[in-house]
């Protein structure tokens, strides 16, 4: 696996050497935490989390809303250009006989690093409003969105084109979880279980409002990874032989 | 300066009008040819190469007065000597004077004459013309350049150029490109400018061209430029005709002075049946003739090639040399800046870039090229 | 010797002229993607019944204007009229970035290139404002359709001077997609009147003015000339930045 921790490594310092761009990794998850828990009004709602129904301040509800989408926004781009980038790249690499697996592990690993940091930029501005209950769940439900957004932005970015990838970034997140993951929803809409931000939704807000945290959720959305990491597996594989 | 032909040497002396106008062209006005310059410039090198293109044989005998043959035999492979008003005036006159005695043909009229002879002390009668006084003595070049080999004026000067890639970060490592490179490239020259990879030699082009500001020195043209990148910078999806008239505009060239350069340039380095076809359709050797010919497009004074050979085959590397014997004979400079240099003949001169600095290696020969036992 | 090439004054036939060509070429450039096409097809009517469809599970807030349907219809709406033209004019700018360097050394007056761009930007506003209202039409009744349509086409106008603005200056993919998709949705959730915003700084958003000039269209109401005047001034803003970023930015490399 020496060959994919290379790739692992010189994707990184890639990254690492843009200055700008760790600038916005930080940046952006910020402002974005900042201006919604701004924005909202002290009021106290009445959430609806494992079960039971607990009063929450709205500031607090928001900054569990979208600190998991922060992180699904970056991850998401990350995953999509990743690929892109990394794709021509990596025929040459794999006719030199790096493998595919290889290779998707090292870009893979580029992108948990980004959704890493980005989940704990966004959870560390969260924490000025809010502490979640169980910090480190939380943060591995936000790093959960990060990897299934950055999975789906390579696939679509694999399959169609990085315009079509940026679209579907920019209204899938929002519409996922500020939408149909909203607690303030009375109903839950028939497909939003289905939506990639589901688990990690719930996984967050059980980790920020209540004593104990369901596994099974983190399972549930670790299966839902790997399912959406195979497919993008399979279209880079394809990607690579079609050059 | 541009050439003047030899048949005009102990003549006469001629005296060609450019005026302020539409930059670059000829014009046919009351019947007399002039060329055009930029108004805001004195008479250019190539308004007065062309205004001297369209004078023939006939029009040095002039029977009736005023009168030019629109047609005009250009680029003849003379060297003469002249000189021209350095003023900053709306329409630079230029006095041609050639060297050797005149003729005894005096001034048929007045001003509007397009034949004006110049006296022996030098004066000129029109007070339009300015600068260095016509010195028509036998033994005297009074050209701004009198060194043997192709004549002609700096068409590009680089001096003192420095670059350095900073980083913003403070435990950056800065790498310093140029430091202080210097060149200048005269008319008609074939200059090759060798350095090793790393060297700063697409820094040097960059700032030669202008697509780059270096953090000192200068750089200075006295005509049109063409740049030839090392990346095809082209627009993918557009044709290769498309892509020529786009090009064609950012030159200010009319319809019609496209196609007739782009069907010459087509024809020349043979990709004529790709006309049609995009950009991203193109094989990576067609792609780079559509990029050169986008740059030779405008007839620069100046031809600055960043590593052309690249996807060349055999045929188009001898066209292309074929090109750049025209091109000098033409007046152009051509500048082919390369990691590698074979055929050291084929260059005036040669510069090495080195530690950020360009030293003349003609003499000696490029150390590169000595290392690799290539003559 | 004499200033480089390109910089003799134009007369204006010839800028109109080169205007015309270069159009021409970002036109053809663009269209000649298919998928860039099919998007902006696609896409909104995709956005505004999704958005639509899953804003009916929420309840009827006090604060909300309109039913949760119609509102959620409403947000997508402008969204998709929004930043469809946003991701274009990014990505218009990023792709050709290199190649207007050149053409702009070529003596292509860089305003004139900015213009042929901005155009494109105008072109996929147009027609994404009328897919995107013919989808909402479809759902809701708008009142005033010619009003609706035409506050579209200014958020496709202004967003797509964003995301111009957004490629000049950080002209990289990566990064400007993320800039602009981290605005896009900041500045969409909170000008949707989904969740209620109290603060005032909310208005400062670029979305906030057209939002409401599009509420008053939909009901069929007046405009409000203050919300006019807001909307319009911040197209002249970016319009002017815009093209300034892209004058003094475009070949000098911008930010790496």
């Amino acid at each position: 696996m020496s060959s994919a921790r290379t790739t692992f490594e010189m994707g990184l310092r890639e990254y690492v050497r843009t200055p700008v761009l760790l600038a916005l990794l930080v940046f952006l998850p910020a402002y974005f935490i900042a201006v919604f828990t701004r924005v909202m009004p002290e009021q106290t709602v009445p959430v609806a989390v494992a079960g039971e129904t607990v009063p929450v301040g709205m500031k607090a509800v928001v900054a569990a809303l979208m600190t998991p989408m922060a992180a699904a926004l970056v991850g998401g781009i990350a995953g999509l250009f990743l690929m892109r980038s990394a794709r021509e790249a990596d025929t040459r690499l794999s006719i030199v006989g790096a493998s595919v697996p290889e290779l998707l592990a090292a870009r893979g690993g580029v992108l948990t690093v980004a959704a890493v940091v980005a989940s704990l930029v966004a959870t560390a501005v969260m924490t000025v409003t809010y502490v979640p209950e169980h910090l480190e769940w939380f943060v591995a439900a936000t790093v959960l969105a990060g990897l299934l957004y950055g999975s789906l932005g390579a696939l679509v970015g694999l399959v169609f084109n990085r315009l079509a990838g940026v679209y579907v970034l920019m209204f899938g997140p929002l519409l996922d979880i500020f939408l149909a993951q909203n607690p303030l929803s009375t109903e839950t809409h028939a497909v939003a279980p289905y939506l990639p931000g589901h688990y990690p939704t719930e996984l967050a807000f059980d980790a920020a409002f209540t004593a104990s945290v369901d596994p099974a959720t983190l399972l549930w959305g670790i299966a839902y990874l790997v399912g959406v990491a195979a497919l993008t597996g399979l279209a880079f594989r394809r990607a690579l032989q079609v050059g | 300066m541009p050439n003047i032909p030899n048949s005009w040497i102990g003549r006469s002396t001629a005296r060609v009008t450019a005026d302020g106008g539409e930059p670059g062209g000829l014009d046919e006005r009351d019947g007399r040819t002039s060329a055009h310059s930029d108004p805001e410039r004195a008479a250019s090198d190539e308004a007065v190469a062309a205004a001297v293109a369209a004078v023939t044989e006939d029009d040095l005998d002039p029977a009736e007065s005023g009168s030019f043959a629109l047609s005009g035999e250009s680029g003849t492979d003379a060297h003469g000597r002249g000189e021209s008003d350095g003023g900053d005036r709306a329409d630079g006159t230029v006095v041609v004077t050639s060297s050797g005695t005149t003729d005894d043909r005096t001034d048929v009229g007045g001003e509007d004459d397009p034949l004006e002879t110049v006296d022996d002390s030098g004066s000129d009668v029109d007070e339009r013309t300015s600068g260095p006084a016509a010195d028509s003595g036998p033994d005297d070049h009074s050209g701004p350049h009198d060194d043997s080999g192709p004549d002609g004026g700096v068409v590009l000067r680089a001096e003192g150029l420095e670059k350095t890639y900073g980083s913003r970060l403070p435990f950056g490592r800065a790498v310093e490109v140029l430091d202080g490179a210097s060149v200048e490239i005269r008319a008609g020259e074939v200059v090759g400018i060798v350095g090793e990879n790393g060297s700063g030699k697409s820094t040097l082009m960059k700032a030669l061209v202008g697509a780059l500001d270096p953090d000192a020195g200068t750089v200075e043209t006295s005509g049109r430029v063409g740049w030839c990148p090392q990346e095809e910078l082209l627009y993918d999806r557009l044709t290769v005709r498309e892509t020529f008239r786009l090009f064609g505009e950012a030159y200010d060239m009319d319809g019609d002075e496209v196609t007739e350069a782009r069907d010459r340039l087509a024809d020349r380095l043979d990709f004529a049946e790709f006309l049609d076809y995009r950009v991203d359709q193109l094989s990576g050797g067609n792609r780079q003739k559509v990029n050169l010919s986008v740059a030779l497009l405008h007839d620069p004074d100046v031809l600055l090639l960043d590593e052309p050979y690249t996807g060349f085959d055999w045929d188009t590397y001898l066209a292309f040399w074929d090109l750049t014997a025209e091109l000098r004979e033409r007046g152009t400079a051509v500048a082919i800046i390369s990691h590698l240099i074979n055929e050291q003949e084929r260059f005036d001169r040669i510069f090495e870039l080195a530690d950020g600095r360009l030293s003349d290696v003609t003499e000696e020969g490029s150390s590169q090229a000595s290392d690799a036992g290539v003559r | 010797m004499s200033d480089a090439p390109g910089t003799a004054r134009p007369t204006v036939g010839a800028n109109a002229r080169r205007l015309e060509v270069g159009l021409a070429a970002a036109l053809r450039e663009f269209v000649r993607e298919p998928v860039n096409l099919a998007l902006l097809v696609v896409l909104p009517p995709l956005v505004v019944v999704s958005y639509g469809s899953i804003m009916s599970s929420f309840p009827r807030l006090p604060y909300m204007s309109g039913s949760p349907e119609t509102l959620g219809a409403v947000a997508g709406t402008l969204f998709v009229a929004g930043f469809l033209p946003g991701v274009i004019g990014l990505f218009q700018v990023i792709s050709a970035r290199n190649a207007d360097a050149r053409l702009s050394l070529a003596g292509f007056p860089r305003a004139t290139l900015f213009g042929a761009r901005l155009l494109t930007v105008l072109a996929a506003s147009l027609l994404t404002a009328g897919v995107s209202l013919a989808a909402l039409a479809t759902r809701t009744d708008v009142a005033s359709l010619p009003a609706a349509f035409g506050v579209l086409v200014l958020v496709g106008v202004l967003y797509g001077l964003v995301g111009m603005l957004v490629g000049t200056v950080l002209p990289r993919e990566l990064e400007g997609s993320l800039v602009l998709i981290f605005l896009a949705d900041v500045d969409e959730a909170l000008a949707s009147g989904i969740v209620r915003t109290d603060a005032a700084f909310t208005k400062l958003f670029p979305l906030h003015y057209p939002h409401e000039l599009f509420g008053a269209a939909v009901d069929g109401r007046e405009f409000a000339t203050s919300d006019a005047a807001a909307a319009g001034a911040y197209v002249v803003v970016l319009g002017v930045a815009a093209l300034a970023a892209y004058a003094t930015l475009t070949g000098e490399g911008g930010l790496r």
